[in-house]
C-alpha cells in the first residue's frame, strides 16, 4: 500500500496541470469533477496509508518507508536526494490535509458557483496545486524539500489570498502574506544550512532520526541557533507574534481558502515542523522556552484581538492564531502528540466554523460585518448549528472534539509543571486557562450577534445554501462533535498510533497522574464554560452592543495591540528610505556624480592642454628649447654628484 | 571533422553578410533562420559528447575540453621574446552552456524583435554580429583571441543601443562604451603580463588555455618599489574588465542606464549573456589561471558580492521604472555569482564538497538569471510596445485587459525571487549552502535579501498587473502568439531547470571538479 504514496503528489498536481492549462475550456461540471476527484484519490490513498502504517511500531521502521528516492543534485561530495517517507506523524497529516481538503474542494463548488467559468476553473486549479505542495511538505524525506512544500503552499496561498485580483485590498494581502513567509523560508534555509554543514546531509534517516547515531548535543550552540531558526520559520508560517499580521489581512481570500488554508492545514505546518524535529528541541532548552513564550503569548494576544472585531473572518482569523498558540505550547512541553491531536480537531471545528462563516456570509451577498446582522437563526438553521458545534469545539465544551485535544494539552503542561516544579510552566498553564476563558467568551459573542436578536441590516432573499455546501458542513459538524473521542484519558488511540514518530518525548514526560488529568479538565471546562456564559450576559440578550468606545483597553484590543501599523512604521517604512537614501546618497551623487566627475575633469584638462596646440613654429621651438635645456641640466647635475 | 565551433561563432556573421545583399523585407525571417540553425546546431554541443559514448564526463574540463578547433595564427620570435596567437576554439561544459544559452536567447531575441521596423536589416545584421562576438568569448581557448572576441561584442552592442535606444541613448551607449573599455584596458594589460612572466618563466610561450591554467606564475611584481604577490596583481587586472561587466559594485551604473535605455532584445542580450561574460571570464580566466590570487582576494570578492546582492535590492525598492527595476534586481543576483564564486576559491579549509556546490551554484545562476532576466525583460517589452511606458505607478489592474502576460511575469517573478521548483532556487540554494560554510555573515546578508527581492518584485506585480484596471489601458490587447513564444520557450527552460537540474550539474561537473582541485592543491591559511 505505501508504495502508492507518490500517488499522493501526483493527483494533486495532474489536477493543477490539467486545470491551469484547460480549464477555461471545460464546462464547470467537469472542472468541479476533476478538482474535487483527484483530491478524492489522493484521499483514498491516505486513508490507505493511514491504514497500512497501523502495524509498525518501532522508529526504526519509519527509515525503511521511505518510498521513492531520486538523486535531484549531486554537487562535489555533496548529494542532494528526492524522496518520500510516510511514518504515523505524516500519515495523519496528509489524512487531514486530503480529508479537510476534500470537503472544502466539496464545498468551493457551491461557494465558488458564481464566478466566471474561467476563475472557476483557476480556483480549483490553485486549490490543487496547494494540496500537492502541502502533501510535498508533509512526506517530503529531506529538509530540503520540506523546504520546497514549505514554499510552495506560500505561493499557493499568494496566489488564492490575491484571487479577487482586482480588489487592492486583497492583492495587499498576498503580498504582505508572501513576504512574511519568506521571512519564515529564510528561518528554514539557515536551519537547514546549519544542519548541512553538520551532517553534510538533509535527509531526516541522517539528521533528526535519533536511531541514526547523528545526535544533536544537548544545549549546544548549533542545536540552539537551528532550533530557533526554525522557529522563525514555523512563526511566519503558523501566524505566531511577531509574525502572525498576514493572518487577518489573508481573509480577504475567498471563504474556502481561509478554511483550507489558513486554518485547517497551511497554518499548522509550522507545528507539523516543530513536532517533526521534535529531537532537535529536546536538545534546545533555550528554544524551548521560546516556543512556550511564543505559543502562550500568541495564544492570549490572539484570544483577546478577537474580542472587539466586527469582521466576522477577522473573529475566526484571530481564533485560528490562538488554536494555534495552543499547539506551539503543547509542544513545548514534549506534548507533541496532544498538539498534533488539536491540529487535527482544529481542522475539524474551525473549517466548520470558515464553512459556517462562509454561508452566512454568502446568504448576505458578500457581507462580512457583524454589525449588520442580526437574526439569522431562523433563516439558516444548518449554518446556526454548525457554528453552535463548532463554537462548543472552539471553547472546549465537553464532549465535543476541541474538549478532549485542548484538555490533553492543558493537562500536559500542568503535569510538567509539577514534575519540574517550574514557576513558568505554571503562569504558560494560566495563559492558557485565561485564553480559554477568552475563547468562550469571544465565539459566543460572534455567535449571538450574528444569530440571536433582531436583524440589523436588510437583506433580501436571504436563503441556506445548497447541497454541495451543506453536505460538506454536515460531516464536519458530526467530526467536530465525536471526533474527540479517539484520543481521551481513558483510551487513547490517537497518541498511541502516533507512538513511533514520538517515542523519544513520550518517554522524558514524567507519569502523568490521572488525578491531576481529571482537576485539568474540570477546571478548564469551567473557565470556558464562563466565557461561553459572560458572551451570553454581554450579547446573548442584547447583542446590538456594538456603541463607539473610547475606552483605551477597548481601542487597544480592536486594533490588535496597534502592532500593524507599528511594524510598518519601525520596519517597512525604515527599509523603504535605506533603499531611497542608497538610491540618492549613493547611486545618484557618489558613484554617478563621481563617473561624471571623472568624465568632467578629463574634459577640462584635455580643453586645458588643447591651448598648448597653438599651431606657431616659435612656440614649438621655445618649448623643445625650454626641454633640451632641462634635460642637459638634469645631467649635469647628475654628472656632478 | 566538422568544425562546429567555427560554425556556429561565423554562421550568424555570414547571415548577417546575407542580410545585406538579401531582400530588404526577408530580413527578419533571414536572421531568423540564420539565429535558428546556429541554436539547432549548437544542441549538437551538448548532444554530441552524450552519444559519443564517454557519458557526463566526455563534457571535459579547461585542459581536455569535448570540443577544440585548433589552427595556428600568429607566431613570430624576437630573440628569446615570442608572440604565439592560436586561433584556438573549445568547449568544455562551462562553456558548452553558455554557447547554448546566447544561441537560444540570440534566437528568440530575433523573434522578439519582429515588431522593429525602423531599418530592420541593420538591426537584424547587428543581433547576428552580436552573437558571433559573444559565441567567440565563450569559446576562445586562446587568450588574445578571447580578448579579440570580448572588443567585438562592443561594437554591434554600442549601435544597437545608440541607434534604437531610448530618449536618452547616446549617453547610455557612450557610457557602456567608455566602463567597458576602462575595464578591458586593465584586461589587456594583465593578459600581456601573464603571457609574458609565464613565458619567461618557463620558456614556452602560448596563450592557450590548457597551458595558462596547468602553468601558474610565482613570486611577486615590484612597482614603483611596492611588491605585490604576481598572481594577485594578474587576478586584479584580469578581474577588473570583468567586475564591470558582471556588473561589480562600485561598477555598475553603466547597466541601469543602458538597460533602460536599450530596446527590448538588445536588453535581453545584455542581462542574458553580456553580464554573463564577466561570470564567465571571472571563472574562466581570473580563477583558472591565478588559483592563488584569486584565494588572496577570496574575502574582499565575498564582501563584495555580499554588498552587490542587498545592494542592488535596496536600490530596487524604489525604482518607478520597470527596466530600471530589472536592472538592479540584476546587479543583485549577478552578486550570487561572486558570492559563489569566492565561496569556492575561499582561504578556509572547507570541505571541497561545499565549493563545488557553491561553483555549481554560481554556475547554475549565471543560465538561471540569463532565462530569467530574458523573460522579464520580454514581458516589459510586450508592454512597452503596447502602452509606450514602463512607468510602474501609472499602470494597475493590466490582469484585467493581459491574463497571459500577467501570468507569464508572475511566472518569471516567482523565478526570479527564488521559488522552489524553478531555477533560481537551485542556484541561490547552492551558492548559499557552499558559502555559508566559508563565508556565513555574507552568506546571511544574502539571505535576508530573499525578503527584500520578494518585496520589490511583488511590489511591482501588484501595482501594475493587480488591482482595479486603469481606464486608461482599457484599449491594450493580451500579448499574441509571436510575444508569447520566447516567453513560453524561456519558461518551459526555467522550470525544467528548477524541477531537474541534474542535467546542467553534470554538464558543469567536470569543468568545475578541475577548479575545485586546483583549488584544493593550494595551502590552505591557517586560520
Amino acid at each position: 500500500m505505501l508504495t502508492l504514496t507518490p500517488l499522493l503528489l501526483v493527483f494533486p498536481l495532474a489536477g493543477f496541470v490539467i486545470l491551469g492549462l484547460f480549464g477555461r475550456l471545460l464546462p464547470r461540471v467537469v472542472v468541479s469533477t476533476i478538482g474535487c476527484g483527484v483530491i478524492f484519490l489522493a484521499f483514498l490513498v491516505a486513508l490507505g496509508n493511514f491504514f497500512a502504517l497501523g502495524s509498525a511500531t518501532s522508529a526504526g521502521q519509519m527509515v525503511s518507508n521511505e518510498q521513492i528516492q531520486w538523486n535531484w543534485v549531486t554537487a562535489g561530495g555533496l548529494q542532494i536526494p528526492f524522496g518520500l517517507l510516510v511514518d504515523h506523524l505524516s500519515a495523519i497529516m496528509m489524512l487531514v490535509v486530503t480529508g479537510v481538503g476534500l470537503l472544502i474542494h466539496v464545498y468551493s463548488i457551491g461557494y465558488m458557483s458564481e464566478e466566471r467559468p474561467v476563475a472557476f476553473a483557476r480556483f480549483f486549479s490553485f486549490m490543487n496545486l496547494f494540496i500537492f505542495m502541502m502533501s510535498l511538505l508533509v512526506l517530503a524525506n529531506t529538509f530540503l524539500f520540506l523546504l520546497v512544500g514549505w514554499a510552495g503552499v506560500g505561493l499557493a496561498s499568494f496566489l488564492l489570498i490575491g484571487f479577487w485580483y482586482t480588489r487592492p485590498s486583497a492583492v495587499a494581502a498576498a503580498q504582505k502574506a508572501f513576504v512574511i513567509n519568506v521571512i519564515g523560508d529564510f528561518g528554514l534555509m539557515l536551519a537547514i544550512f546549519l544542519m548541512v554543514g553538520k551532517f553534510n546531509t538533509l535527509n531526516y534517516s541522517g539528521t533528526i532520526f535519533p536511531h541514526n547515531g547523528a545526535a544533536f548535543s544537548a544545549g549546544e550552540m548549533t542545536t540552539t541557533a537551528i532550533a530557533l531558526l526554525l522557529l522563525v520559520a514555523a512563526a511566519a508560517k503558523s501566524a505566531q507574534l511577531p509574525l502572525h499580521v498576514w493572518l487577518p489581512d489573508a481573509m480577504e481570500g475567498p471563504t474556502p481558502v481561509s478554511a483550507l488554508i489558513h486554518a485547517a492545514t497551511m497554518v499548522t505546518a509550522g507545528v507539523y515542523l516543530v513536532a517533526r524535529s521534535h529531537v532537535i528541541f529536546e536538545n534546545a532548552p533555550i528554544a524551548t522556552i521560546v516556543l512556550a513564550v511564543m505559543g502562550g503569548a500568541s495564544a492570549f494576544y490572539a484570544a483577546t484581538s478577537a474580542l472587539f472585531q466586527y469582521d466576522i473572518k477577522r473573529v475566526l482569523a484571530y481564533s485560528t492564531m490562538s488554536q494555534l498558540g495552543y499547539m506551539f505550547m503543547g509542544e513545548s512541553v514534549g506534548a507533541d502528540s496532544a498538539a498534533i491531536f488539536h491540529l487535527m480537531t482544529h481542522a475539524f471545528f474551525k473549517a466548520l466554523l470558515f464553512m459556517a462563516a462562509g454561508g452566512v456570509i454568502h446568504a448576505l451577498h458578500g457581507e462580512q460585518d457583524m454589525r449588520k446582522m442580526g437574526g439569522l437563526r431562523s433563516r439558516l438553521p444548518i449554518t446556526y448549528w454548525s457554528f453552535i458545534v463548532g463554537g462548543l469545539a472552539l471553547a472546549g465544551i465537553i464532549p465535543f472534539a476541541g474538549f478532549w485535544s485542548k484538555d490533553a494539552i492543558l493537562s500536559a503542561i500542568l503535569a510538567q509543571a509539577q514534575t519540574q516544579q517550574s514557576v513558568g510552566l505554571y503562569v504558560l498553564w494560566l495563559v492558557g486557562l485565561v485564553t480559554a476563558f477568552l475563547t468562550g467568551l469571544y465565539i459566543f459573542r460572534l455567535i449571538f450577534t450574528v444569530f440571536h436578536g433582531e436583524p440589523r441590516a436588510r437583506f433580501d432573499h436571504v436563503h441556506e445554501v445548497g447541497t454541495p455546501m451543506t453536505a460538506p458542513m454536515v460531516i464536519l459538524l458530526v467530526l467536530a462533535t465525536v471526533g474527540g473521542f479517539i484520543g481521551t484519558p481513558f483510551a487513547d488511540a490517537f497518541s498511541a498510533y502516533l507512538k513511533p514518530a514520538t517515542t523519544v518525548f513520550q518517554d522524558h514526560l514524567g507519569g502523568q497522574s490521572f488525578a491531576t488529568e481529571i482537576a485539568a479538565i474540570l477546571v478548564a471546562l469551567a473557565v470556558g464554560l464562563a466565557g461561553i456564559a459572560l458572551a451570553w450576559r454581554r450579547y446573548g440578550r442584547q447583542p446590538a452592543l456594538f456603541t463607539t468606545n473610547t475606552n483605551p483597553v477597548y481601542l487597544l484590543l480592536a486594533h490588535a495591540y496597534y502592532l500593524d501599523p507599528l511594524f510598518n512604521a519601525a520596519i517597512a517604512q525604515p527599509v523603504l528610505m535605506l533603499g531611497r537614501g542608497l538610491n540618492t546618497v549613493i547611486e545618484r551623487w557618489t558613484l554617478d556624480g563621481g563617473s561624471l566627475g571623472v568624465a568632467h575633469v578629463v574634459n577640462w584638462l584635455s580643453r586645458s592642454l588643447r591651448r598648448t596646440e597653438t599651431g606657431y613654429a616659435r612656440n614649438y621651438a621655445l618649448a623643445i628649447a625650454f626641454g633640451a635645456i632641462v634635460i642637459v641640466g638634469a645631467y649635469i647635475v647628475a654628472m656632478s654628484r | 571533422m566538422f568544425p562546429l565551433l567555427t560554425t556556429l561563432v561565423f554562421l550568424p556573421t555570414i547571415g548577417a553578410l546575407v542580410l545585406m545583399v538579401g531582400p530588404k523585407g526577408a530580413s527578419r525571417w533571414i536572421a531568423a533562420i540564420f539565429s535558428g540553425v546556429t541554436f539547432v546546431l549548437s544542441l549538437w554541443l551538448y548532444i554530441g559528447p552524450l552519444v559519443g559514448g564517454s557519458g557526463t564526463a566526455g563534457f571535459g574540463s579547461i585542459m581536455h575540453p569535448a570540443w577544440s578547433e585548433s589552427i595556428p595564427w600568429v607566431h613570430f620570435a624576437i630573440g628569446t621574446l615570442q608572440l604565439n596567437i592560436d586561433y584556438h576554439l573549445g568547449a568544455d561544459g562551462l562553456s558548452i552552456f553558455m554557447l547554448i544559452l546566447n544561441a537560444l536567447l540570440s534566437f528568440l531575441a530575433i523573434i522578439g524583435s519582429w515588431h522593429v521596423s525602423n531599418r530592420t536589416r541593420e538591426y537584424m545584421a547587428l543581433l547576428l554580429i552580436l552573437e558571433t562576438g559573444v559565441m567567440g568569448v565563450f569559446c576562445a581557448f586562446d587568450l588574445y583571441l578571447f580578448w579579440l572576441f570580448w572588443e567585438v561584442e562592443l561594437i554591434p552592442m554600442f549601435l544597437l543601443i545608440a541607434i534604437w535606444g531610448g530618449q536618452r541613448r547616446e549617453y547610455a551607449a557612450w557610457k557602456f562604451v567608455i566602463y567597458t573599455i576602462f575595464g578591458s584596458a586593465f584586461m589587456l594589460a594583465g593578459i600581456i603580463l601573464l603571457y609574458f612572466s609565464l613565458g619567461a618563466q618557463n620558456g614556452a610561450y602560448s596563450a592557450s588555455f590548457s597551458y595558462l591554467a596547468s602553468h601558474q606564475v610565482a613570486g611577486t611584481y615590484s612597482i614603483f618599489g611596492i611588491s605585490i604577490a604576481s598572481q594577485l596583481l594578474l587576478f586584479l587586472l584580469l578581474y577588473l574588465g570583468f567586475a564591470i561587466k558582471l556588473p561589480m559594485i562600485p561598477f555598475h551604473t553603466w547597466l541601469p542606464d543602458a538597460h533602460t535605455e536599450a530596446p527590448t532584445a538588445v536588453s535581453v542580450l545584455l542581462a542574458g549573456v553580456l553580464l554573463k561574460m564577466g561570470a564567465y571570464g571571472l571563472i574562466r580566466i581570473c580563477v583558472d589561471f591565478a588559483p592563488q590570487g584569486a584565494r588572496d582576494f577570496a574575502l574582499p570578492l565575498a564582501v563584495l558580492g555580499a554588498i552587490n546582492i542587498i545592494y542592488g535590492a535596496g536600490c530596487s525598492l524604489v525604482q518607478r521604472d520597470m527596466k530600471k527595476l530589472i536592472a538592479y534586481s540584476s546587479v543583485s543576483h549577478m552578486g550570487y555569482v561572486i558570492l559563489g564564486v569566492a565561496a569556492a576559491i575561499g582561504p578556509g579549509a572547507t570541505n571541497p564538497a561545499f565549493r563545488e556546490a557553491a561553483l555549481t551554484g554560481a554556475a547554475i545562476q549565471m543560465f538561471s538569471h540569463g532565462a530569467v532576466t530574458g523573460m522579464l525583460f520580454f514581458c516589459v517589452g510586450v508592454l512597452y510596445e503596447k502602452a509606450h511606458l514602463r512607468e510602474i505607478n501609472a499602470f494597475g489592474g493590466l490582469m484585467a485587459r493581459m491574463p497571459r502576460l500577467t501570468w507569464i511575469y508572475t511566472f518569471a517573478i516567482m523565478a526570479s525571487l527564488g521559488l522552489p521548483g524553478l531555477s533560481g532556487f537551485v542556484a541561490e540554494y547552492l551558492v548559499y549552502t557552499g558559502s555559508f560554510a566559508n563565508f556565513p555573515a555574507q552568506t546571511i546578508i544574502a539571505a535576508v535579501t530573499m525578503i527584500l527581492t520578494a518585496g520589490y518584485l511583488l511590489w511591482m506585480l501588484k501595482r501594475a498587473f493587480y488591482g482595479p484596471l486603469n481606464p486608461r489601458w482599457a484599449h491594450l490587447n493580451d500579448a499574441n502568439l509571436l510575444e508569447m513564444a520566447p516567453l513560453v520557450m524561456l519558461g518551459v527552460v526555467v522550470l525544467f531547470v528548477g524541477v531537474y537540474p541534474g542535467f546542467l550539474v553534470d554538464l558543469l561537473r567536470p569543468s568545475l571538479h578541475q577548479i575545485i582541485q586546483t583549488m584544493g592543491s593550494l595551502p590552505v591559511a591557517g586560520r
